[in-house]
């Protein structure tokens, strides 16, 4: 800095020297012309006569003269074509030089060179006489030039170091706060929050040192809080329980931390800097690297922001359940992405644990319900037959005893057959029936049980409407219906059962896979109860779901209602309003009425009246006791000849003695050792002609797996059945059997 | 059946309570092999008391189901016992657990049948029961 200014004064004081002295020298070089000039014409004016008069003495005078000026080099006085008449010094005459010529006209010359002025003069007296030439050395002024050029640089040489001086002397302190500003401002990266001693100086470097006094305080604080931020940042991370994996753009691990240690069996460093996928577990594996691929890709956030459930992998090999949100984050520039997981094992153990429990107290609350109905039926059938038993000389009662016997076990064959159902082994028996016969069935079941609180109106329109349903069933979920719609009413009120025709459209039946839209029947089942509440309405048609004290109901009565509208390609609703009253409606797809299938309701309903006789011989096979003897004595009433068997065995040894009068074969297909189809197999040996009928307490379904493939011939009767339809039965077969 | 206690059954005036179609017509064909009278019957506890309630003193026996909608065979015992405490009570359950028969015996019940029952059960307990019916 110093060097700086003294170089910058120094410049500036040459630079005005080298012109001031320019100056002084020109000016003494012009004198110096001057005075070359003045000898000369003096010399020329004294010279005049000596020459005009040839006389050499007062040339001489002339000469010595001028010579006595220390500036004369050399003096020459020549004849008028400018031959040397006289020289002075000698030897400028000898110095090997040829001799200057005079101008041509008779006028003054002078020629300024750099050493020395040459002056020619003519010599007149009314006539050019001669010359003279005079060489006037300029020594004198270069010397001046250089006497000037020394004083003065001394002088100013010695001027610019004290102005430096004191230039240095005043601008030190500044400086020197510059200078600590600037140290500071490079520390400031590890000095931040420090301040830096203000000096007292110029007002411009105070203000801007306090002015970085205030931006390093800011930058104290600002860091203090990014700090904090980021260390609570990483408490959160490293002590929650929730599993954070954080990945790049390629799914390359960067953070993994404590929680997720704890789940996955890595440490943090076996996990950073590998490839994520090694924590999931196929197939979730591919689709994962394709979700976040495709995202990253074209920024659809199919998987963002999501939870998903995925099975992800320990480092033992071990598949497990998790939890998985990703949510993304740009960090520069660069897409990255957050994994928080939390592990589901135990989260699925208790699920799975409840519902076992649920199973278990959905098949405790059936069981009771079942076995109280059971009873009940049980306690009829036992208890009635008793009586029967008792009274059999007194026709009238033990004829209606018989009935109600009938009716409880058709109870309890329907409430199996309902099981059956619900475990998936009984389809439904379709059938096309008109709605006024099955709602005049229900009417008769309905009137006796309904207590004389309960108002109860059918208003049925469009009574010869036609559906195709099992009619069973549907007589079993309106009167499911009815008693849901009774117990709603403990105060009493009004029960309406109503049909009419409606037209389905698309939006009604959304939801019901087998429903189309176009013309249904809807029979409604309508309370003024207590209504149900909007909370449970949606769970009403589950399986087991009851709002009934244990043993009041199975659970399966709305379930069996869903079913049965599902099963008959229908749909069902139900509106309700608490305190107000609740309506079903089962809507059941309408069918235009065809003759075959008014002939065929028709005929059925005939056949109803009772059962055809014969005379033919009848094997029956059956290892149950009970349905054995009821086989037996339903046939031999119809006119028949029965044999009867306790196993294959057995009908194998009465085959072999009586075999050729056995006109049909009626065996049970799931007996111990040799069922109804191999027994059929190998009295067919003999018997080709033999026809069979197999009885059997499942559905075809089930047959096929316990028993194999039956041939086209199979004729199934399902039990439990009934005396005339076995009747009816057995003799279509037999007539089949002996073609006319 | 003893002459006497024959006359003691056909001078019963019985209310059945039970919401099972099929056991009440069951019971109520005993009850009249029996020689009794007069039956009254209702489909659940809330029939029976409002029945009870409606001045009927004539009862003298209750045969009565554990199991009915709106109030239990168990509730309408409390209520009847806390008006007519010797009032026979039969209770008809298909709850055969100690349980059940230590709460009905704790509420005063007067005699206790498990379904399903045979005839002849109900014919007993009915009897035995006829001699304090004619008490009340």
């Amino acid at each position: 800095m110093a060097l700086l200014a003294f170089a910058a004064v120094g410049a500036g004081l040459l630079g005005f020297t080298a012109h001031f002295i320019r100056d002084q020298v020109e000016h003494a070089r012009r004198e110096a012309v001057e005075q070359a000039i003045a000898l000369t014409r003096r010399l020329a004016t004294d010279s005049a006569t000596p020459l005009a008069t040839r006389a050499a003495a007062p040339l001489e005078i002339g000469l010595g003269a001028i010579m006595g000026d220390p500036g004369v080099r050399a003096v020459r006085i020549t004849d008028v074509r400018g031959a040397p008449i006289r020289t002075i010094p000698a030897n400028a005459a000898a110095d090997g030089r040829s001799p200057p010529a005079p101008p041509g006209d008779a006028e003054r010359l002078v020629t300024v060179g750099p050493d020395l002025i040459s002056v020619w003069e003519p010599v007149t007296a009314g006539t050019l006489l001669g010359w003279v030439n005079l060489d006037f050395s300029l020594e004198r002024v270069a010397a001046y030039r250089r006497q000037l050029w020394t004083g003065h640089l001394l002088g100013g040489f010695v001027a610019a170091g004290l102005t430096s001086l004191l230039l240095m002397l005043f601008l030190r302190k500044p400086i020197q706060a510059i200078r600590n500003t600037t140290d500071f401002v490079n520390q400031l990266d590890t000095r931040r929050g420090q301040r830096i001693k203000p000096v007292n100086g110029p007002k411009e470097i105070e203000d801007l040192q306090k002015a970085l006094n205030y931006v390093s305080l800011r930058l104290e604080i600002q860091e203090s809080a990014l700090l904090n931020a980021a260390e609570r940042l990483t408490a959160v991370v490293d002590n929650g329980v929730t599993g954070i994996v954080i990945v790049d753009a390629t799914g390359v691990v960067e953070t993994f931390n404590p929680a997720a240690e704890g789940m996955f069996g890595y440490r943090a460093q076996e996990v950073i800097g590998r490839n994520v996928s090694m924590l999931i577990s196929e197939p979730h594996r591919a689709a994962h690297h394709g979700y976040v691929e495709h995202y990253v890709r074209s920024g659809t956030p199919e998987v963002m922001g999501r939870v998903r459930e995925v099975q992800a992998r320990r480092k033992n090999g071990e598949v497990f359940p998790i939890q998985l949100l990703l949510s993304d984050m740009l960090l520069d520039g660069e897409m990255h992405f957050v994994g928080f997981i939390v592990e589901l094992t135990e989260r699925k153990a208790a699920e799975e644990k409840l519902r076992q429990s649920q199973k278990m107290e959905a098949v405790g609350r059936l069981t009771a319900g079942v076995a109280h109905e059971f009873n009940n039926l049980l306690t009829a059938i036992g208890g009635f037959a008793r009586l029967v038993k008792r009274h059999a000389d007194d026709p009238e009662v033990v004829n209606e005893w018989a009935d109600d016997i009938i009716d409880a076990s058709d109870q309890a064959a329907s409430l199996t057959r309902e099981l059956l159902h619900f475990s998936h082994r009984e389809p439904p028996n379709l059938k096309a029936v008109s709605i006024g016969t099955v709602l005049e069935k229900l009417e008769s079941l309905v009137r006796p049980t309904i207590t004389e609180m309960i108002s109860t109106r059918f208003d049925v329109a469009d009574r010869d409407a036609v559906v195709r349903v099992d009619p069973e069933r549907l007589s079993q979920a309106l009167l499911n219906l009815v008693i849901n719609a009774k117990d709603a009413m403990p105060e009493g009120g009004e029960l309406t059962i109503a049909s009419r025709i409606v037209e389905l459209d698309a939006n009604d039946v959304a939801g019901f896979d087998k429903a189309r839209p176009g013309p249904h029947v809807a029979i409604s089942v309508s309370d003024s109860g207590t209504g149900i509440d909007e909370t449970i309405i949606k769970d009403i048609f589950e399986p087991f779901f009851t709002t009934k004290e244990v043993g009041r109901g199975t659970g399966l009565g709305l379930a069996m209602v869903y079913g049965m509208a599902q099963q008959s390609s229908g749909v069902i609703t139900v509106e309700s309003e608490v305190g107000v009253g609740t309506t079903f409606t089962v809507y059941l797809p309408h069918l235009e009425r065809t003759e075959t299938e008014a002939a065929a309701e028709a005929g059925d309903t005939a056949e109803e009246e009772g059962a055809p006789t014969g005379s033919e011989t009848i094997l029956v096979v059956e290892d149950e006791p009970a349905v054995r003897n009821l086989a037996r004595i339903a046939l031999e009433s119809l006119g028949y000849t029965v044999l009867t068997a306790h196993d294959g065995a057995q009908a194998q040894e009465l085959c072999g003695t009586d075999g050729g009068s056995i006109d049909l074969l009626l065996a049970d297909l799931g007996m111990p050792r040799v069922g109804g189809h191999e027994l059929a197999g190998r009295l067919a040996v003999a018997r080709p002609e033999l026809k069979v009928i197999f009885m059997t307490g499942y559905n075809e379904a089930t047959y096929h797996a316990d028993a194999g493939e039956p041939d086209g011939d199979t004729i199934l009767l399902r039990k439990p059945f009934d005396p005339n339809e076995l009747g009816r039965l057995v003799r279509s077969v037999l007539d089949a059997s002996n073609p006319a | 059946m003893p002459p006497e206690t024959d006359i003691l059954v056909k001078n019963l005036n019985i209310l059945v309570v039970e919401d099972n179609p099929g056991t009440l017509k069951l019971i109520q064909a005993v009850l009249k092999d029996m020689g009794v009278a007069q039956v009254r019957t209702a489909m659940d506890g809330r029939d029976a008391q409002a029945y009870l309630d409606g001045g009927a003193g004539a009862i003298n026996l209750v045969i009565c189901d554990w199991n009915m909608p709106h109030m239990s065979g168990l509730e309408l015992l409390k209520q009847v016992r806390a008006s007519r405490p010797d009032l026979p009570f039969l209770m008809i359950t298909a709850r055969g657990t100690m349980d059940s028969v230590i709460a009905a015996k704790k509420n005063g019940v007067s005699a206790y049948i498990v379904k399903p029952f045979a005839p002849a059960q109900l014919e007993e307990k009915v009897a035995s029961l006829a001699g304090r019916a004619q008490g009340t």
